[in-house]
């Protein structure tokens, strides 16, 4: 994977639900280079299509039309051979698993097994929950713990794509502190990091590149330099044109 | 696997572990069905709710579209796994654990029914055997059910179960119902009753064992768990997965 070369391509992409009588598009005409070691930032108002974006990257939702490859692979195929980290903005769990479970059956599933011991210590070090909220039933844990165990879960393997859809929502200072170190690690890892998130504080901090969504649409990308001091007021005012 | 950190019998474990509540009410009805075969002393009770039970326990272990496909299935599926194999895997777990569930469910009805009193005119591990094979089949039409159809999989099981009792049951046959055509349509859709019985009754010797109606239960399930299969490729060529 080279620097210069995009990782994730997309080119006048469409995609659609069904809905009742008729569809609902969710994207139109999206089109995206990003590249790797480096983390964009998707933001938008609801339903600007970040999490159908997300599911078309993924390979869960199949474009209507449109090109879109993901390490030179169709993205269903990308993921089948490399996998992907995906951290969805509502995690889902299945009923009866304990935390520690959830972890151990994602390992089996992400990592050969001469390497299975040390990654899921990695995993239980990044969900950093004490002894007895690993032993507890993921269903029955806070919102904060779940997206934690999520973020854990996601980036077992470390996977080469990693897209975050509100990361940071529940999360309390110190794991969301944890997080952008996690992030900030797998841009240094080389690995392509998209966020989704509406949180512009996070934005300011992390983003080497911010893509603003409308409609389904992308309406506007700006490249993040070293020198730009951003501010949650004079993004908001940029991407949203208020204050 | 070798190697994995949840290993086989834990993943059995979790599935079993994740459906309690349904397993409870099973064993809640069985209480029921006690009280009732003691204040009556008909064991004939008995023995129809250890059959409701072998329906009951594929169906309560069976996997749900929303644990196959829907989001729930997205946690494992973002790893480097393809969902048809995977599904299969699961599949393969839940007819493991409907099996040690059915066998050990069965068992303890029997030694309870017996230290009520209940005096089986047959062996009950041939009845075993039947209830396992009948528990497989249920379990196949669960997973091909299941894929397809958002909610009311086991509604739909039931009504299959019951329409092939009604139509076949030489009993309470409607022949009118059932000619030509429409017997055959019957004959592949609905659950195999009358294998099931045949089979049965081949075991205890009423009448010759054959080995046709062991042929038919496996077809049908094979037929089930084709259509699963089916369910699953198509959710991941169309882009069906990850929805709650």
């Amino acid at each position: 994977m080279s620097a210069h070369e995009p990782h994730i391509s997309a080119a006048e992409v469409t995609a659609s639900y069904k809905g009742v009588g008729r569809r609902h598009v969710a994207l139109r005409n999206v089109t995206l280079e990003v590249f790797p070691g480096a983390i964009s930032a998707l933001v938008g108002p609801n339903g600007a299509g970040k999490t159908t974006l997300f599911r078309v990257l993924l390979g869960f939702l199949r474009p209507d039309s449109g090109c879109c490859r993901v390490g030179g692979l169709e993205p269903v195929e990308f993921r089948r051979r490399h996998g992907v980290a995906y951290v969805p903005e509502f995690p889902a769990f299945p009923r009866g698993w304990a935390c520690r479970d959830i972890l151990g059956r994602s390992v089996d599933l992400a990592v050969r097994p001469h390497g299975r011991a040390d990654a899921f210590a990695l995993a239980l070090e990044r969900a950093g929950l004490d002894h007895r909220t690993l032993s507890r039933r993921a269903r029955r844990c806070s919102n904060g713990t779940q997206r934690r165990l999520s973020i854990a879960s996601a980036l077992i393997g470390d996977p080469e794509v990693v897209l975050l859809d509100e990361p940071f929502a529940g999360l309390d200072p110190p794991a969301r502190a944890a997080l952008r170190r996690e992030i900030q690690r797998a841009r240094e890892g080389g690995a392509v990091v998209l966020v989704a998130t509406h949180d512009l504080a996070e934005v300011a901090r992390l983003a080497d590149r911010i893509v603003a969504m409308s409609g389904g649409g992308i309406t506007d990308t700006r490249t993040v330099t070293a020198n730009d001091k951003l501010s949650v007021a004079d993004l908001e005012t940029e991407l949203f044109g208020e204050r | 696997m070798t190697g994995d950190l949840i290993p086989l019998h834990k993943r059995i474990t979790l599935l079993v572990r994740s459906r309690t509540w349904e397993l409870l009410g099973i064993v809640g009805f069985m209480c029921f069905v006690a009280l009732f075969t003691l204040a009556t002393n008909e064991f004939v009770f008995w023995a129809f709710g250890i059959l409701i039970c072998y329906i009951a326990v594929p169906l309560a272990l069976a996997a749900s579209r929303q644990e196959m496909t829907g989001a729930e299935a997205a946690l494992w599926l973002q790893k480097p796994v393809r969902e048809l194999r995977f599904a299969l895997a699961g599949f393969a777990e839940t007819i493991m654990a409907t099996v040690l569930v059915s066998v050990l469910f069965g068992t303890i009805c029997v030694v309870v029914g017996m230290a009520m009193g209940w005096a089986p005119e047959r062996p009950p591990i041939l009845a075993l055997l039947v209830g396992g094979l009948a528990a497989f089949t249920i379990a196949s039409m669960a997973f091909g059910m299941a894929v397809w159809l958002p909610r009311g999989s086991r509604a739909a099981i039931i009504f299959l179960i019951v329409m092939s009792l009604y139509l076949f049951d030489p009993e309470i046959s409607q022949p009118d119902l059932v000619r030509g055509g429409p017997i055959v349509l019957a004959r592949i859709v609905l659950f195999p009753a009358p294998d099931v019985v045949r089979f049965g009754v081949g075991l205890t010797g009423d009448i010759p064992f054959q080995i046709r109606p062991i042929l038919a239960m496996l077809a049908y399930s094979a037929g089930w768990i084709a259509v699963g299969a089916l369910g699953i490729w198509h959710a991941a060529v169309r882009g069906r997965i990850g929805y709650s």
